[in-house]
């Protein structure tokens, strides 16, 4: 099979070609590479490309579908995960020079399923620093918006939507404590799911929030989203926080689609002054559309929620501070300058300040849980704008992480991060600059097989996941 | 609450042991500042009568998301 547009090629299809032995893993595997060290320079998606170990995997990997042993749809498939996940020996920087020599000693169970599944592992993927959001100056190079290069990719996982958006890997996994894997999904054009708290393990992974951090998938379709989570979700004896929830058949419930699916469009997330009016266009178009499919449509009012932003830097960045606090200390100049100033800003922080954000979060949890008792899903913009000029979304002051500005597009994504649910983002229209905008819904807890079904039929329907980014001329 | 001032940064981030200068200091009164406001837009009713969450887990029936032990 001709290799120049393997990269084009859903986690399914690729799947199909591999198992019936049309496609080498190898070969696609030998494709991937060739795109990364072509294009990486110009996305900086990748900060450590694992081209040896990933030739291995896929050799293996063919031999054993060679030999009958077909381990599912992820057997063959090349992959990338964010560089806070621990991979054996290889650097995990977490995006920060504080981490340059940091080569852990054992793999993240996150990593071993993916391998268990017979992915194939291509390398570590660039993030804002520590997953935090608003690194100004990335030490191991600026990622960039595949959909325009002076663009930011959003944070933290930026790399992994890159990767995924620029076809440098066939998915990735990324981190979503307030927003780090819908936001840059939104910006790039891409899936990206964030999984309720504890269905996916945080093993192995370098925390920022222990209350709110998770790991997730991010792909160019929805199916292939329900495919990588099918590998990653459920109980790990070395995550204390994960669940023993049983894992349904994801791929099996994207059949039920969005029709009888109540529906509510957070009014004051809609309604709001900064949000771009192209993004709103695009959005309650989206929601006509699931109407369109049978989804029953109503509005819901979260007005506590719309406060949600503070309540997420009091809670989230003051557990980073703890984590952070000996380095701050000691070792200060490793950080980014607009790191350094949040994890100081949060180690300052009043504990009564704290503890109001406390109670902010349990008020803004009960309301969601209240809109969600009245219906199935909640459906919002992903983020308020379209993805800004890379100066300005940086934490510098005056930039997209700043102030107000900082506050309104947190309410976008702290909600359902501060209740612990699982939120999607699809891509739901592009604006008239080609900039892609992101659609997010909001479920119940562990109901992420509801979401891929409505988050699928819409996508289906729309058919914006079929464009690609022009970046390569 | 009140506003964060910048001496009252540099007075708590000597007692913490970190070294902050006069522009980040600024920088960092604001940001504290906007956490202080941002909450205090929630009402401060409302705020008062609403248990903290604490240790966080979520369960899977509706209803029933948990804090605590």
């Amino acid at each position: 099979m001709a290799n120049d547009g393997l990269h084009l090629l859903t986690i399914a299809e690729l799947g199909g070609l591999i198992r019936s032995g049309r496609l080498s893993a190898l070969e696609l595997t030998r494709a991937y590479l060739e795109r990364i060290e072509r294009l990486n320079p110009t996305l900086g998606g990748y900060i450590t490309v694992m081209g040896e170990s990933a030739l291995d995997e896929a050799r293996r990997a063919e031999s054993e579908i060679a030999g009958g042993s077909y381990r599912g749809a992820l057997h063959g498939v090349p992959l990338a995960v964010k560089d806070i996940i621990y991979t054996r020996g290889v650097l995990t920087s977490a995006g920060s020079r504080a981490l340059s020599d940091h080569r852990p000693n054992y793999d993240s169970t996150i990593v071993e399923r993916l391998r268990g599944s017979g992915a194939t592992l291509l390398g570590k993927l660039n993030l804002s620093e520590f997953a935090m959001g608003g690194t100004i100056e990335h030490p191991y190079g600026t990622p960039r918006n595949p959909w325009n290069l002076d663009r930011s990719a959003g944070g933290s996982s930026s790399g992994s939507a890159v990767a995924v958006a620029g076809g440098l890997c066939a998915g990735a996994l990324g981190s979503d404590t307030g927003g780090s894997i819908r936001g840059p999904s939104a910006f790039c054009g891409i899936v990206g799911l964030r999984p309720t708290y504890g269905r996916v393990t945080r093993h192995g992974a370098v925390p920022m929030s222990w209350s709110l951090d998770t790991v997730g998938p991010m792909t160019r379709t929805v199916e292939d989203c329900a495919i990588v989570l099918s590998a990653i979700a459920g109980r790990d004896e070395r995550d204390p926080s994960s669940s023993a929830e049983p894992v349904p058949d994801y791929l099996a419930a994207l059949r039920d689609g969005a029709r009888g699916a109540r529906i509510g469009l957070a009014r004051e997330m809609i309604e709001y002054e900064g949000l771009d009016d192209e993004v709103r266009s695009s959005v309650t178009s989206a929601v006509d559309q699931l109407a369109e499919l049978g989804a029953e449509v109503g509005d819901v009012g979260l007005p506590i929620s719309a406060h949600s932003g503070a309540a997420f830097l009091a809670t989230a960045d003051v557990d980073a501070a703890a984590f952070h606090m000996e380095r701050l200390r000691t070792a200060p100049d490793l950080y980014d300058w607009n790191t350094r100033a949040r994890l100081e800003t949060a180690a300052l922080t009043p504990s009564v300040v704290y503890l109001r954000g406390q109670r902010a979060r349990a008020l803004i949890r009960d309301e969601l849980m209240g809109a969600l008792g009245d219906y199935d899903a909640v459906a919002m913009p992903t983020a308020p704008t379209l993805a800004p000029p890379i100066a300005q979304s940086t934490g510098s002051p005056g930039g997209y992480y700043q102030g107000r500005r900082d506050l309104g597009r947190r309410r976008y994504t702290s909600p359902a991060a501060l209740a612990g649910l699982p939120a999607i983002s699809v891509p739901c229209g592009f604006s008239e600059r080609g900039l892609p905008i992101g659609l997010q819904i909001i479920g119940r807890p562990f109901a992420e097989a509801r979401l891929l079904a409505i988050a699928h039929a819409y996508e289906q329907s729309g058919g914006w996941h079929t464009r690609r980014a022009g970046f390569e001329g | 609450m009140a506003e964060i001032t910048v001496e009252q940064v540099f007075q708590m981030a000597g007692a913490l042991g970190l070294e902050v200068d006069e522009g980040r200091a600024r920088v960092i009164a604001s940001r504290l500042s906007g956490v202080i406001e941002g909450l205090g837009e929630i009402g401060e009713d409302m705020l008062t009568r609403a248990e903290p969450a604490h240790e966080f887990s979520v369960e899977p029936e509706m209803g029933s998301v948990t804090d605590g032990e």
